[in-house]
């Protein structure tokens, strides 16, 4: 096919305006910067205690006395101390719960000196174990041994 | 008639840095915290709770990305009752880093029980087990 300059030279314009190399440039640009800029946050989940203070623990009158696991201090250690026995470890802890009846609930007070990863660590242990009623008490501030 | 990229690249732009602004808003209630790393519970209700505290490991409250005090905190409390029509309505979420003492978090509860709030969410991180499953 033969083409007049003036023909050509039309043909020659509109091919430019097409040009998708910018366009794909600029997006691969934009893409790697949300890719490095962008930080995964990690999917969470929730626990629900219900929450009682402690002046009205053992208020009422009841058939099942609740199971108490205090969060404390001890040794510069934190540990789950439930009745007469002691636990320093999740596992332990976990024992200890399955042989517990569990129709009088559980209590969960955490001294104020532990760390709060251990408190919610017993409230789930307690829901794990099959207490259908856990409530976190707001136990004493200065923290260490009752 | 040609087709002209710019403008569809302009288009483009604007419509990603409107997304990305509008996501980080939704995710300015949620500090970077070390959470505890548990399993947590199927929880019935609402997906977003209506206010979110977090406890930092110095036990600094944080509202918002922004550090508050407590009588802050129990302010907002206060006004979401009031907005929700009474504590029962309340959905709280309580995000505390793991490392935290407990003595922020026992002073808000007995503050929480005093406004007759007597339940709340308590954040938890999932394992990465749980993660890889999409539990």
């Amino acid at each position: 096919m033969n083409l007049r300059p003036s023909q050509l030279q039309r043909k020659r314009r509109t091919l430019l305006r097409a040009e998708l190399t910018p366009m794909i440039d600029v997006i691969f640009l934009l893409l790697i910067y949300f890719f490095v800029t962008t930080t995964q946050t990690p999917p969470e989940s929730e626990l629900v205690p219900a929450l009682q203070a402690q002046r009205v623990e053992g208020g009422g009158a009841a058939d099942f006395q609740p199971q108490v696991i205090d969060v404390v201090m001890g040794g510069g250690q934190p540990e789950y101390r439930i009745g007469g026995r002691v636990a320093g470890t999740r596992g332990e802890l976990d024992a200890i719960l399955r042989n517990l009846p569990q129709e009088g609930g559980l209590f969960v007070r955490g001294a104020g000196d532990a760390p709060t990863g251990w408190a919610v660590g017993a409230i789930q242990s307690g829901r794990d174990a099959g207490f259908l009623a856990v409530t976190y008490v707001p136990g004493d501030n200065v923290g260490g041994a009752r | 008639m040609p087709m002209d990229i710019t403008s569809l690249v302009d288009v483009v732009f604007l419509l990603i840095v409107f997304f990305l602004t509008t996501s980080s808003l939704v995710e300015m209630s949620r500090a970077r915290l070390d959470l505890p790393i548990e399993e947590g519970e199927e929880i019935v209700g609402s997906e977003t709770p209506g206010l979110v505290v977090n406890i930092s490991a110095s036990g600094a409250y944080i509202v918002e990305n922004e550090e508050v005090t407590l009588a802050r905190v129990i302010g907002m409390v206060r006004a979401e009752i009031e907005k929700e029509g009474g504590p029962e309505a309340v959905d709280l979420l309580l995000r505390a880093d793991k490392a935290a003492p407990l003595i922020h978090l026992n002073a808000l509860a007995r503050e929480l029980v005093d406004l007759g709030l007597a339940s709340w969410r308590l954040g938890t991180q999932l394992p990465a087990h749980a993660q890889e499953g999409g539990s």
